[in-house]
């Protein structure tokens, strides 16, 4: 049994803003095993980019850690002191791919020295050996050495992506978080950049979390799926049950409106209404005002992710 | 056979690069970055007509062009038979832009962050000087966002933008686009920036429209799953040149031109047990800048099946491979 | 934009700015300066600015402020003035026969200083004269502390007259003689005429009476008490003592000393206010307003309409503002009104405005809102007044705080190079006559600090609301 890279336990994050308290990770457990690839889907607002930067331990700020635990490899992170978490957990232990990151390249330095800057920081190599690590990195991603001497703008969008993934990787963290990687590309790229990371995951026995919306994206890559909906999971499981049987309303309904390539759909389905506001969250479950099945006790008691399966968890009083 | 609403002949849009002092001193010659060079198509009445590609294919281009938000280098559009191209004065230009809407792909960025949506709804209506008195403009902004519906319409006229959703912010757009009752509607991936699961509100509510208003769509999107759903008719464009074109079926179905085949390879489908395994997707290489298009066929450099001596020196015509289906490529049917 | 609409603004501004310290004691001094500029006829005098160009007479030339005194081991006699009601009359009309009447008042003054006061003046007698040619007579003695009794002054009283002890040759020449008594006679034969003619008179008066008296006096503190007598010789000679005034010219006056002119530096610091924060204030606002429009303009033209626009501008632009503006003070020198001045200020400082305002106009140009209101059929004058104007308004509000210490120094600068308008109460004005009197060399600090302290104020009061502003309704910083 592989051990587990990130055990996850009642997790919460909440932004305390001017208006009240945003509860975007609200009691989130889950653990991710070494060489898995677990998928976060969910709409708009429902806490997975927050999610992301929680497992960094850097919550944006107004957004503060209230409580549970994060134990990556083992170790604990929630609680330790800024500069620990910066020394030895970020880039080293768990890195990210953030959403837009092509567009966090800083146009005045070259790509090389943009990727060796965590390599003699973190690990204080000399800039000879650092760069050649850069090189390697670049090959592995499918790029051609020589790039570490290029400036962003020399290249397409595909090809900076391809650097953040590689600079991500640079330091062989245990976990890699990805979040919405392929969201501005092109579909052809985004293909491409899709096949890079099936890649990486055979090579290098990669263990990810990859945050996106596209439920389609997501099944190309992911061995388990979690489904996130106003700071909650609400299923997860492993991907065929969760594609297949998917056991919650909310799943059921986000993969009907998934628009089918090689389907003649007449109708597309589609969710009703909004997703809530989270610093007044409806009452009970959390899904209920939109949900089709909603009963009384699913507005008045929230509902807990139970095993309807081996493997699958569902947070439904329906199950 | 149905009119055709718009008819695009020839177009072509030019964007001249900026040369130094020193090139144009030498005599260089201009170079031009050829984002539309030289399409055909037709729209017919009531139908969603799709224009398919990635980043720098020319179709956003090509909406802007039939928007007159851009004019063209070359070629010619017709509206309901009225050249477009010729309209000259303010009052001509006002009076087409009343005819066609455009919704665009950014539904925070397209509205003023400072108007509210009463704002934003009433803006058409004051610059076209319909409804002369405040409560028959209400009546039909009330009217235009229940169409789209988003009701109780007195409950969002006071908010700012920021305060809907994706999903709601989108169907203000389509409501402004709408409040003037045009003929022709161009929309620039509307659903582009939406969760997936908003997305097929927003197409059925855009199909719904289409049967009760009468609106004709250009629909551009680089989605061609969406494409498939929305649209009836699609075009393929790749580096300014339209290189397939069909019923949306039939080129999801049978897609002929190599690049076509590409981007439906490269569609990503939620079939989990294929996880592991690398997608083929039948295209090398990058899109190349479109400031040097490559010689002969364009796409010839990404090609899998090109052919030597020809694909890479003579530009392909297209072609009506089959009826009401169009292709550029010399190896139609070949492969 | 509806009242809800700026009111919802303004919340939100509230609400962001309250947190700037800085800001709050910006807005705190701000308050303080309109206050002071809006209460200057209170808290002075109301006709200040009329009388600012004459001699003030009544008033001490050149003195420190009162609290001087609190800092100095030597003493100096304030200002006093007194009216009839301070004065102990003894005789108002006494008939002494032979149509002669007989008027007497007199004063005690507590000289505890170590430095008396300047000059002792005796003015606004109300004489009625039935015969011009026969004037009363007035006799002022002074009876000392140790004693000593001086007829300072034994002279004719006429219409109008007034009588100033210091300056008073008659004086002198008295004074000088009674203290001749008690100097060294090799040191009077030494010093012959010119030690009577450069002796201080009021310092001898109050001297001690010894040895040295007339080359260096030492005060006598003690009460000096003053008596004055008038004579009328023709019938129906009238003699008014209500409206006399008796002003005791102190070596100190009011809360901020006087200058050359005699004028109270209080009461031209609280009206010069006025003059910064309005000139501060209208050049600023004029400034931006005309850079906003030009460049916004030239943004939104375009092509070469915009390329020509920018030329002109940068051309304005390298035109060295402060020489040009002291060369056309020279030309104007003396006609130069306080408008001319702002009018000049706008016309040189609009430009670097307009560079900025072009550049976040071309950035809001390309947003898709702008593009969409084009599509929609929007005219030129609706985009920019609906479009792009109102985002540039809250760089403009910080731009125009940030502008008037600019305005406030020009104005300071023009008049202390003696360019600025003769006939307004301002610092600067202030500042430049110190200047020309030699304030600085003569040690008149209360002439120089205040007014250069008052400048800095206001400029420290905008640049902290200005940065501040700038700090909360900066674009750069999306707030969402």
């Amino acid at each position: 049994m592989a051990k587990n890279v990130l055990e996850v336990k009642d997790l919460k994050m909440y932004y305390f803003t001017s208006r009240g308290a945003v509860r975007a990770v609200d009691n989130i457990t889950f653990e991710l095993k070494k060489g898995e690839v677990l998928g976060l889907a969910g709409e708009s607002g429902c806490g997975k980019s927050s999610l992301g930067f929680t497992l960094m331990g850097m919550p944006t700020p107004p957004g503060k850690i209230v409580g549970g635990s994060i134990k990556i490899d083992g170790r604990e992170i929630v609680g330790l002191p800024e500069d620990v978490l910066r020394r030895e957990i970020r880039w080293q232990k768990i890195s990210m791919i953030f959403q837009g990151a092509m567009n966090a390249l800083n146009p005045v330095y070259t790509v090389g020295y943009q990727m060796i800057e965590p390599l003699i920081y973190h690990k204080g190599m000399e800039k000879e050996e650092a760069l050649d690590k850069a090189m390697r990195y670049l090959e592995l991603v499918g790029l051609a050495p020589e790039i570490v001497y290029r400036y962003p703008h020399e290249l397409s969008g595909g090809m900076k992506q391809r650097v953040v993934i590689a600079t991500a990787l640079l330091l062989e963290p245990e976990l890699v978080i990805a979040d919405e990687p392929t969201t501005a590309l092109d579909v052809v790229v985004q293909a491409q950049i899709i096949n890079l990371m099936k890649k990486l995951k055979k090579e290098l026995g990669l263990s990810m979390i990859f945050i996106t919306h596209d439920l389609s994206i997501l099944a190309e890559v992911s061995d388990r799926v979690a489904i996130m909906y106003a700071g909650k999971i609400v299923e997860i499981g492993d991907s065929e049950k969760i594609y297949y049987e998917p056991a919650h309303p909310y799943t059921q309904k986000l993969l009907a409106a998934i628009p089918r390539l090689h389907e003649d759909v007449e109708k597309l389905e589609f969710i009703p209404g909004q997703p809530p506001n989270l610093i007044r969250p409806p009452t009970g479950c959390r899904f209920h005002p939109r949900c089709p099945y909603a009963m009384q006790q699913c507005k008045e008691q929230i509902p807990e992710l139970k095993e309807i399966e081996k493997d699958h968890y569902a947070a439904c009083w329906l199950l | 056979m149905a009119k055709a609403i718009l008819k695009v002949e020839n177009l072509k849009k030019y964007f001249p690069i900026k040369r130094g002092l020193i090139a144009g001193l030498r005599g260089e010659p201009h170079r031009f970055v050829r984002a539309v060079d030289g399409i055909n198509f037709e729209v017919h009445k009531q139908e969603v007509f799709a224009l398919v590609g990635e980043s720098g294919c020319g179709k956003t281009t090509t909406g802007k062009l039939v928007m007159k938000l851009l004019e063209p280098t070359d070629g010619k559009i017709y509206l309901e038979g009225q050249d477009v191209t010729e309209l000259r004065t303010q009052e001509e230009i006002k009076a087409y832009r009343r005819k066609v809407q455009m919704v665009f792909q950014d539904p925070f960025s397209s509205m003023n962050p400072r108007f509210r949506i009463y704002d934003v709804l009433e803006e058409p209506l004051l610059i076209h000087g319909i409804g002369e008195t405040k409560a028959e403009r209400e009546e039909l902004i009330y009217k235009a966002l229940e169409m789209v519906k988003i009701v109780p319409p007195e409950d969002y006229v006071g908010r700012h933008p920021h305060m809907l959703s994706g999903g709601q912010r989108q169907r203000v757009a389509i409501a402004r686009a709408l409040i003037l009752n045009p003929t022709f509607i161009v929309a620039d991936e509307p659903v582009s920036m939406l969760d997936v699961s908003i997305r097929a509100e927003i197409l059925e509510l855009m199909k719904e429209l289409k049967e009760k208003m009468g609106v004709t769509y250009l629909y551009i999107t680089h989605d061609l799953s969406t494409a498939r759903y929305f649209a009836d008719y699609i075009a393929v464009m790749y580096l300014g040149r339209i290189v397939e074109m069909g019923p949306a079926k039939v080129i999801i179905d049978n897609p002929i031109h190599p690049y076509t085949r590409a981007l439906l390879a490269a569609v990503p489908e939620p079939i989990p047990e294929r996880r592991n395994i690398i997608k083929e997707v039948p295209i090398k290489g990058e899109v190349p800048n479109a400031a040097n298009i490559p010689p002969g066929c364009r796409f010839h450099p990404r090609c899998l099946y090109m052919e030597r001596g020809l694909c890479d020196m003579k530009h392909p015509q297209l072609v009506e491979y089959e009826h009401n289906h169009w292709v550029e490529c010399w190896l139609a049917g070949k492969i | 934009m509806r009242w809800v609409d700026v009111k919802a603004s303004l919340k939100d501004f509230w609400f962001e700015f309250r947190r700037q310290k800085g800001g709050l004691f910006g807005l705190a001094l701000l308050f303080l300066l309109i206050f002071t500029a809006l209460a200057a006829p209170y808290i002075t005098e109301p006709d200040i600015p009329k009388k600012w160009t004459q001699y003030w007479e009544g008033n001490p030339v050149t003195v420190p402020p009162v609290w001087y005194n609190y800092f100095t081991s030597k003493k100096l006699a304030p200002h006093e003035v007194l009216t009839s009601n301070d004065l102990k009359i003894t005789a108002d009309g006494q008939d002494i026969g032979g149509g002669m009447k007989y008027y007497s008042f007199e004063f005690t003054y507590e000289n505890n200083y170590d430095v008396p006061p300047s000059d002792i003046i005796i003015r606004d007698i109300g004489v009625k004269l039935a015969n011009i040619n026969s004037p009363a007579q007035i006799v002022v003695t002074v009876i000392r502390p140790d004693g000593n009794k001086i007829e300072l002054l034994n002279t004719e009283l006429r219409e109008g007259s007034i009588y100033q002890l210091a300056k008073d040759g008659k004086v002198r020449a008295a004074v000088f003689q009674w203290a001749s008594q008690f100097e060294n006679p090799e040191k009077i034969a030494e010093g012959g005429e010119t030690l009577k003619n450069t002796m201080d008179t009021m310092r001898v008066i109050f001297a001690k009476a010894q040895e040295g008296i007339l080359t260096n006096p030492e005060t006598l503190k003690g009460a000096y008490t003053f008596q004055v007598e008038i004579f009328t010789f023709t019938e129906g000679d009238q003699i008014d003592l209500s409206t006399t005034e008796v002003i005791l010219s102190g070596r100190t006056y009011g809360l901020m000393g006087t200058d050359y002119k005699a004028r109270d530096l209080w009461a031209g610091l609280v009206w010069g206010t006025r003059v910064s924060l309005t000139v501060g204030v209208t050049v600023a606002v004029l400034t931006v307003l005309i850079g906003i429009f030009y460049g916004v303009t030239s943004a939104y033209l375009g092509g070469w309409k915009d390329e020509f626009m920018q030329r002109v501008n940068e051309f304005w632009a390298s035109i060295p503002t402060l020489p040009i503006l002291i060369l056309l003070g020279a030309a104007f020198k003396g006609h130069v009104s306080l408008w001319t001045i702002v009018f000049l200020m706008v016309a040189f400082y609009w430009t670097g405005i307009a560079k900025v305002a072009r550049s976040m106009a071309l950035q809001i140009k390309e947003q898709t809102y702008v593009e969409a209101a084009i599509a929609l059929g929007a005219g030129t004058g609706r985009i920019i007044f609906k479009h792009i104007m109102p985002q540039i308004m809250p760089y403009a509000f910080a731009a125009m705080a940030l502008n008037v210490p600019s305005a406030v120094l020009t104005e300071a600068s023009l008049s202390f190079l003696g360019l600025g308008d003769p006939t307004a109460v301002t610092w600067g004005q202030i500042l430049y006559d110190a200047q020309t009197q030699s304030a600085t060399i003569n040690g008149y600090w209360w002439w120089v600090i205040p007014p250069g302290l008052a400048i800095t104020l206001v400029a420290f009061t905008f640049v902290l609301l200005g940065i501040s502003l700038d700090r909360v309704l900066n674009p750069r910083l999306k707030r969402l």
